[in-house]
């Protein structure tokens, strides 16, 4: 009888410790939550390729910037994951632009499959950190090169339809199928993005943008690889869409400061109000 | 911890307690048959129960175990092997080709039905159909608190929807964004299935059990003081597993009663606290198998007096279980 004097007085203690961690857990839960479904910012989050640092859609924001004259410049958030799983941050956001843009860097910014993977998963923590800062929930996102594959991988295997929501998804120059050119040889990384492609989100419209320089690849990416991405996202996501931009401008490096690039983001990126239905009751 | 991670270590046990119940059934039916050695039919069943699990195998979602399809299987297989046995006068050799034939046929069978058997809708989400406009009726919430506690019972598995996706029904959810979006916003369904049945007909699973471990560790015996040191946790956590198969509750007329009782009791007490605007009801989300004790308190946001009414249903819960729980200690022995 003692000893289950003792086990029911145990039980209690830890009945009310269990009460008072969840009471202050569900309290902050509750206002992060409430935060996240009033937020009015929806921000577009840009991911460099491999080698590349968080600098490197800058030309790309300046052009933006300089297309939309009259209106203040975009403002601009950094975040670089370092190996260690640290975040370096630099840039700021003003809460009062509802389409601010994020860059979401990595300090290891190698070429491999298995780096990727790692990357994704850099990502999905990167994302929770910002969410719990900024408080938004509908993001759009643009990925060049190996970055296209980070938001696939993200996509695939973290993301959260009850946490976020992303809108639209725009690679540039993603080699879905690594080097390869041929189509009938599939990558180790395409046959798994492919397998995992049931878990992408049904309301994904996503347009994938191919360079050509000499009608078979950008100078590093070969078309065929970036046209692989149909293997993944068609009937998958409710609209995909291939583009394939030329010109001076069409080198694989330089693909986010092609003109017809920064056109296609402007048109259904920045300026997609069917994607923005609060934008879209605010200008009735 | 990894809630998966979690799931998967209870789906585990929940597996072993069926492959350690198709020993113990078998090894029982046919000892009171009056069968020497059930050596061969209890490794046949055995294997058949490994099988079945293996062929309905979840291991990071929560599986549906109907308890009540595995007794009936084992006994089934048990009474042809007595039937066996008894044809041929106990005159064949163990483990001779006859029992050989025998063990052939009743595994294909079984994994024949297995495959044959509904068992989509067996599993199938009651997220539409709890979602309905009736469950946030008083008759819809008490039909709901007067069943219920009668599939555990029967040893059939309750639907998620009830046991831990409470906040994914419409109603639920419905409450949930109204109050997001303002927080003075009048609740559109402030009694339903998770803010009545939910948070006071489920204290420690269906049936409101959980007094069930508190009354068995102040019993007279140590089989039972024991089966309460070692229910009274998972109890809090609202799994009830080890009663029902313990104490046991399954397939217990007299045990139905006052599980039926407390549930509604609960429910009505509840309904009409809510009602009559003397409690918040529950909306937020809690972390899944939060202690249905604290429920009305956390999920109203910290109001006291769910807390105190939870309680009360509590105390009320202890005297409804009080005098069959003596009776029942006292039958057994």
């Amino acid at each position: 009888m003692r000893t289950s004097k003792i086990i029911l007085g145990l039980s209690t203690i830890l009945l009310i410790v269990i009460g008072i961690f969840s009471s202050i857990w569900m309290t902050k839960q509750h206002h992060n939550d409430h935060a996240i479904q009033t937020a009015r910012i929806s921000p577009v989050i840009f991911i460099p390729g491999s080698s590349a640092t968080i600098n490197r859609f800058d030309d790309m924001f300046t052009s933006i910037n300089k297309q939309s004259k009259g209106t203040p410049a975009t403002p601009v958030l950094k975040l670089q994951v370092n190996k260690d799983g640290s975040y370096t941050y630099s840039g700021k956001l003003a809460t009062n632009n509802r389409q601010p843009f994020i860059v979401i860097g990595f300090e290891d910014n190698s070429d491999s499959y298995d780096n990727i993977k790692r990357q994704a998963k850099w990502l999905s923590s990167a994302m929770n950190a910002l969410q719990q800062t900024y408080h938004f929930r509908d993001f759009s996102a643009i990925g060049h090169s190996n970055g296209g594959l980070d938001w696939t991988e993200y996509l695939e295997n973290y993301y959260n339809i009850n946490d976020f929501h992303i809108k639209t998804l725009m690679t540039l120059g993603t080699p879905y199928n690594f080097s390869e050119s041929s189509t009938t040889k599939q990558t180790a990384m395409l046959t798994d993005l492919m397998d995992n492609s049931d878990n992408l989100p049904t309301d994904l419209t996503v347009y994938s943008v191919a360079g050509s320089e000499d009608y078979s690849d950008d100078g590093i990416v070969p078309v065929q690889s970036v046209l692989s991405g149909k293997y993944i996202f068609q009937k998958q996501v409710k609209k995909y869409t291939q583009i394939t931009v030329s010109g001076d401008n069409a080198e694989h490096s330089n693909l986010p400061e092609n003109p017809e690039v920064v056109q296609l983001i402007q048109e259904y990126i920045l300026n997609n109000k069917s994607n923005d239905n609060r934008s879209r009751r605010a200008d009735k | 911890m990894d809630p998966q991670i979690i799931t998967a270590i209870s789906n585990s046990l929940d597996y072993c307690v069926i492959l350690i119940l198709t020993i113990a059934i078998t090894k029982n039916y046919l000892t009171i048959k009056g069968v020497t050695d059930p050596t061969f039919p209890l490794i046949i069943n055995f294997s058949i129960s490994f099988l079945l699990i293996i062929l309905n195998f979840q291991w990071q979602s929560r599986p549906t175990i109907h308890f009540i399809i595995f007794f009936i299987t084992i006994i089934l297989i048990s009474e042809s092997y007595y039937w066996l046995d008894h044809l041929f006068h106990k005159k064949i050799a163990p483990y001779g080709y006859i029992h050989l034939v025998w063990a052939a046929l009743i595994i294909l069978l079984t994994i024949g039905i297995n495959m044959a058997l509904p068992l989509q809708a067996l599993q199938g989400s009651y997220l539409d159909f709890f979602s309905s406009s009736f469950f946030v009726h008083f008759f819809g919430i008490m039909l709901v608190a007067l069943l219920l506690p009668i599939l555990p019972w029967l040893g059939i598995s309750i639907p998620t929807e009830i046991y831990n996706n409470m906040t994914d029904l419409t109603p639920v959810s419905t409450n949930l964004n109204a109050i997001y979006q303002s927080v003075n916003a009048t609740i559109p369904y402030p009694e339903n299935l998770y803010s009545v049945f939910g948070t006071f007909s489920y204290l420690g699973g269906a049936g409101s059990t959980l007094v069930i471990s508190i009354w068995l560790l102040f019993n007279q015996r140590k089989k039972y003081q024991k089966l309460g040191w070692f229910s009274i946790i998972p109890s809090i956590f609202n799994n009830n597993q080890l009663l029902l198969f313990g104490l046991p509750i399954i397939l217990r007329p007299i045990m139905l009663v006052p599980m039926i009782l407390s549930s509604t009791i609960g429910s009505l007490i509840g309904f009409t606290a809510i009602k009559l605007n003397i409690l918040k009801p529950s909306i937020f989300n809690v972390p899944i198998n939060s202690p249905r004790l604290l429920l009305g308190f956390l999920a109203s946001q910290n109001h006291w007096p769910s807390l105190l009414a939870v309680l009360l249903v509590f105390a009320i819960n202890l005297s409804i279980y009080r005098p069959f729980l003596k009776y029942v200690t006292k039958e057994v022995d």
